[in-house]
């Protein structure tokens, strides 16, 4: 767990620092030290034209994480937005809300997300909008249920009794007692949306070179598959634990344990 | 009880109409089209040879109607033709489907036979070394790129240690073997596809697996069983695995029509000519009726595939049944 969050928060300041420090070595292009294996000078190793890798991966760690918590914070507003609203409103509104997610859920991701790169071009932004967009389904169930078996309590019950609208219900006793189910399903959807960034770049329609990210330097690794092994080992290594980081956060703070003060750290 | 299933399959008209639309909206809406795709390499496509092209798709006529007689063509079971080489929807998808279906029907064998035991065991031995080994793994391979596992095996057991082919479905020679050899050189090939594929799903099924099981067996009903005398064997796996196998046959259903939806990244990776590859290009060369037929097709697999899920639950549950019949749920 702390390794975990050690990791994250590691990742999280090179995504901040990397490119203002490491952007012009990234992109530094020494044709001499071309496919240097990892040893001193460049620790994991260069590229085919001789760039840094290590550097090349920390500045990718911008376009990466950045995809990843733009493409979450969408989903989240969307799900938490349509959930409540489902929950709260009932009736036709909730079941016309309910086919709205069946429907989505009925696309395969992929082919949304292809389209619509096809539509609006292959930008940063455009990415992690379009990922969002596909991955709100989950957090919009977890709303609604959680409204839905809230919205019975007695302390809404007295709120309402108090004169208290639905607005101020909704913003005041609502939400914040949903708030930690919907936690754990964006820490989740951030791994997820990692993984698909990988994956959309690693295909060439995800984050566009020179900009590097962590799935556009994997792709360049796999046109050096069987000559250079670190530049395929590095920038999966770096998706994997960033990932497994993310899952294990969110596997904690999802256990009861974690709020009781017995429970073990 | 047949009302709530006559109603619940109706249920599912509107909505893959609703996904036909859409799906139309979307891919028109992209820029380009067919006719584009073809004529821009073409330096002797001419502006009237181009017009022409337009008119014999009906691309010329607006939209709405365009959907209305695809839809009317469909709904004859006639997914048209192809704009990018004139040969059948049908055809086309028939060709590239038992790729995917052989490579995801054997790793959802795999998923399921190796993900229900190896939850099951991190299950009944709780806090033991099984039970943190399991955990560890599917942690692991939850969070593993597979693509990037994928990469790695390719250049390790293909060509490093050329152990296993890394490319397609047959090697070269492949009509000169004997059949038995013919067999074996395609299991070869399939090797890796098939490991890298099951490898998140086998996580999640162990995963869930452990997770019902681990809650049926604080259960009043398990406590009973255990209080009768019954060994733990009979406990575990006569009275709770088949309550907690539950959840794990509504995620077998919600799985079956992932069988039809080949992974564009495995099978650039692997050079398989399934449905991912299929539908990649269809889109990239803006093939609308290709596009809408294996979209149409995919919907109503993974309709079908929601509802037997919710049938198996009948089935499976003597609780859900009386529900139903006595009109409390729904």
């Amino acid at each position: 767990m702390r390794g975990a969050v050690a990791w994250l928060i590691g990742v999280v300041l090179a995504a901040i620092v990397a490119p203002l420090g490491l952007g012009e070595v990234a992109q530094r292009i020494d044709l001499q030290a071309a496919l240097l294996p990892p040893g001193p000078g460049h620790w994991l190793g260069t590229d085919g034209l001789g760039r840094d890798l290590l550097a090349r991966l920390l500045v990718g760690t911008t376009a990466s994480l950045g995809v990843a918590v733009l493409s979450t914070a969408v989903a989240t507003i969307v799900g938490v937005l349509i959930g409540a609203t489902a929950g709260l409103a009932g009736g036709r509104v909730e079941r016309a809300l309910l086919g709205l997610i069946d429907l989505t859920l009925c696309f395969p991701a992929f082919f949304l997300i292809l389209a619509v790169v096809a539509m609006l071009g292959p930008g940063l932004t455009q990415i992690a909008v379009i990922i969002g967009l596909v991955g709100w389904t989950q957090t919009a169930r977890l709303v609604r249920a959680e409204i839905l078996s809230l919205k019975e309590r007695d302390f809404v019950a007295a709120a309402r009794v108090l004169g208290a609208g639905w607005w101020r219900i909704c913003r005041v006793h609502l939400l914040p007692n949903a708030s930690g189910p919907v936690i754990v399903s964006a820490v989740l959807g951030l791994s997820s949306a990692l993984l698909v960034e990988g994956g959309l770049s690693f295909l060439g329609i995800g984050v566009q070179p020179p900009v590097p990210s962590w799935g556009n330097l994997l792709m360049d690794g796999r046109s050096c598959l069987g000559v250079a092994w670190w530049m395929t080992l590095f920038p999966g290594l770096m998706i994997f634990l960033t990932v497994l980081s993310a899952n294990v956060v969110a596997e904690r703070i999802s256990e009861p344990s974690s709020i009781a003060p017995e429970g073990r750290r | 009880m047949r009302r709530w299933i006559v109603r619940r399959a109706l249920a599912m008209v509107p909505l893959l109409v609703g996904i036909t639309l859409v799906s139309y909206a979307v891919i028109r809406l992209a820029p380009g089209g067919p006719v584009d795709a073809q004529s821009e390499m073409n330096p002797r496509m001419t502006a009237e040879a181009r017009q022409k092209l337009v008119e014999i798709y009906g691309l010329d006529r607006p939209v709405y109607e365009q959907y209305l007689s695809w839809a009317w063509r469909v709904a004859r079971l006639d997914l048209g033709r192809s704009m990018v080489d004139g040969r059948p929807v049908l055809e086309k998808i028939a060709q590239a489907l038992p790729v995917t279906l052989g490579v995801n029907a054997l790793s959802l064998v795999i998923v399921f036979a190796a993900g229900i035991p190896l939850g099951v065991w991190s299950a009944v031995r709780r806090g033991s070394a099984v039970e943190r080994g399991v955990t560890t793994l599917t942690l692991a391979a939850l969070a593993v790129p597979a693509y990037w596992v994928a990469l790695l095996l390719i250049s390790g057991l293909g060509v490093g240690l050329r152990l296993l082919p890394v490319t397609g479905l047959q090697s070269l020679e492949h009509e000169l073997l004997s059949p038995f050899e013919r067999v074996l050189d395609t299991a070869r090939h399939l090797v890796l596809p098939v490991f890298v594929s099951a490898l998140a799903g086998t996580a999640v099924v162990a995963r869930f697996m452990r997770a019902s099981l681990g809650q049926t067996l604080t259960r009043g009903y398990v406590r009973a069983a255990r209080a009768r005398g019954l060994s733990e064997h009979a406990v575990v796996y006569r009275h709770a695995l088949r309550n907690a196998l539950l959840p794990v046959i509504t995620l077998l259903g919600l799985s079956l029509p992932g069988l039809l939806g080949g992974s564009v990244l495995f099978e650039t990776l692997f050079a398989l000519p399934g449905m991912g590859r299929l539908f990649y290009d269809a889109v990239n060369t803006r093939d609308y009726p290709l596009v809408m037929g294996v979209l149409v097709l995919g919907a109503i697999v993974t309709l079908l595939g929601n509802f037997l899920a919710d049938l198996g639950y009948l089935w499976a549950d003597p609780r859900i049944r009386t529900a139903h019949r006595e009109g409390t749920s729904r």
